[in-house]
């Protein structure tokens, strides 16, 4: 249910509110949970939305959740070990 | 325990799947970039102009509270305004009529096409320094069209069309180089942008700005880009940084002006 609710307010902060707001939003779902693929989609329609052009520029937001969702596992598990 | 081993395959088969469809939706968001573009567009529209007449609404409704004495003060104050800016627009009207006929004596005459557009996404709600209006191939906008505030500060340009809404990149995008003439030599220079309406320019130091000079755009009907804000005061080197930035707000812009680069260069 809070996943569902994270990922609707997420996708309409993109709308509504600075981008940043979105980014941060999905952060806090990779944190939260094991695998929050939903950031990616932000980062999709953050780019469709936004990014203009056809160099990789555009898809800067797609490609870092990507990239976030990859690292973001490595990170807790390192975290959890130390702690 | 059988039962959990087979439920952890199944939370493994569904994961899979998962990343699958994901990673097929982002080749397909890359591949056909221009139709999320233009999906996504119209559906950011209908919720912009959504948000727009209800924050209007609100509004509206915040004033039927006001006291009457405050209406009847910002009342006067409103018409003390319109009375002054009425005074100065007369002057500017003549002036305009006689710089259209000079123009048009020495034979260059101007033609500016202009579409009036709403301003639905600016800064910081956008990453890309882009600013989203909401005319398209609706209205015959073209990629590489600029948008102004009023006939004569430049914004930026066209860059992706939709059917009822079109992006613009600033020229104040960091990074973006704009061939523009500064000061009352009107020196020929190169701006780079820095973002959200700022620009950096180097010049020798013997060349004499200040701050407050223009920044305009060479063309047939002048165009500003700016105005001087900083200068760079490091007298030990040889190059000067000039800092300027747009007269406009670029946040709380509402309306833009999009005209051809034809009529404006």
């Amino acid at each position: 249910m809070f996943r569902f609710f994270l990922s609707f307010i997420g996708l309409l902060s993109i709308f509504l509110f600075p981008w940043w707001v979105a980014v941060t939003l999905g952060i806090i779902g990779v944190l939260y949970f094991a695998s929050y693929v939903e950031i990616v989609l932000f980062g999709i329609i953050i780019d469709a939305l936004y990014g203009y052009g056809s160099s990789f520029n555009r898809f800067s937001f797609t490609l870092a959740a990507i990239l976030i969702l990859i690292v973001a596992p490595i990170i807790k598990n390192r975290l959890l070990v130390r702690s | 325990m059988n039962y959990l081993i087979k439920n952890n395959v199944r939370g493994e088969k569904g994961k899979k799947r998962t990343r699958l469809i994901v990673g097929l939706f982002v080749i397909i968001s890359i591949f056909l970039s221009s139709l999320f573009s233009g999906l996504f567009s119209m559906i950011g529209g209908l919720i912009w102009n959504g948000e727009n007449a209800i924050s209007h609404s609100i509004q509206n409704t915040f004033n039927l509270f006001k006291s009457k004495d405050s209406l009847l003060t910002e009342n006067k104050e409103l018409n003390d305004k319109i009375q002054s800016m009425t005074f100065d627009t007369l002057a500017m009207d003549i002036l305009r009529e006689e710089n259209k006929q000079l123009k048009e004596v020495l034979g260059r005459n101007e033609n500016k096409n202009s579409i009036l557009a709403s301003v639905l996404r600016t800064p910081p709600f956008s990453p890309y320094d882009t600013f989203i209006i909401d005319v398209g191939k609706d209205k015959d906008i073209q990629i590489g069209d600029y948008i102004l505030i009023g006939e004569h500060i430049l914004l930026g340009e066209i860059v992706e069309v939709n059917q009822r809404s079109s992006k613009a990149k600033l020229f104040s995008s960091s990074g973006t180089v704009t061939r523009v003439l500064i000061g009352s030599k009107s020196i020929a220079v190169e701006a780079i942008g820095r973002g959200a309406g700022n620009f950096e320019v180097a010049l020798p130091r013997e060349v004499g700005i200040k701050v407050g000079d223009k920044i305009i755009i060479p063309n047939i009907s002048s165009v500003v880009l700016g105005v001087v804000e900083q200068i760079d005061e490091d007298h030990t080197k040889t190059i000067q940084r000039v800092l300027f930035a747009s007269p406009a707000n670029i946040q709380s812009v509402r309306w833009v002006t999009v005209v051809s680069p034809a009529s404006v260069i």
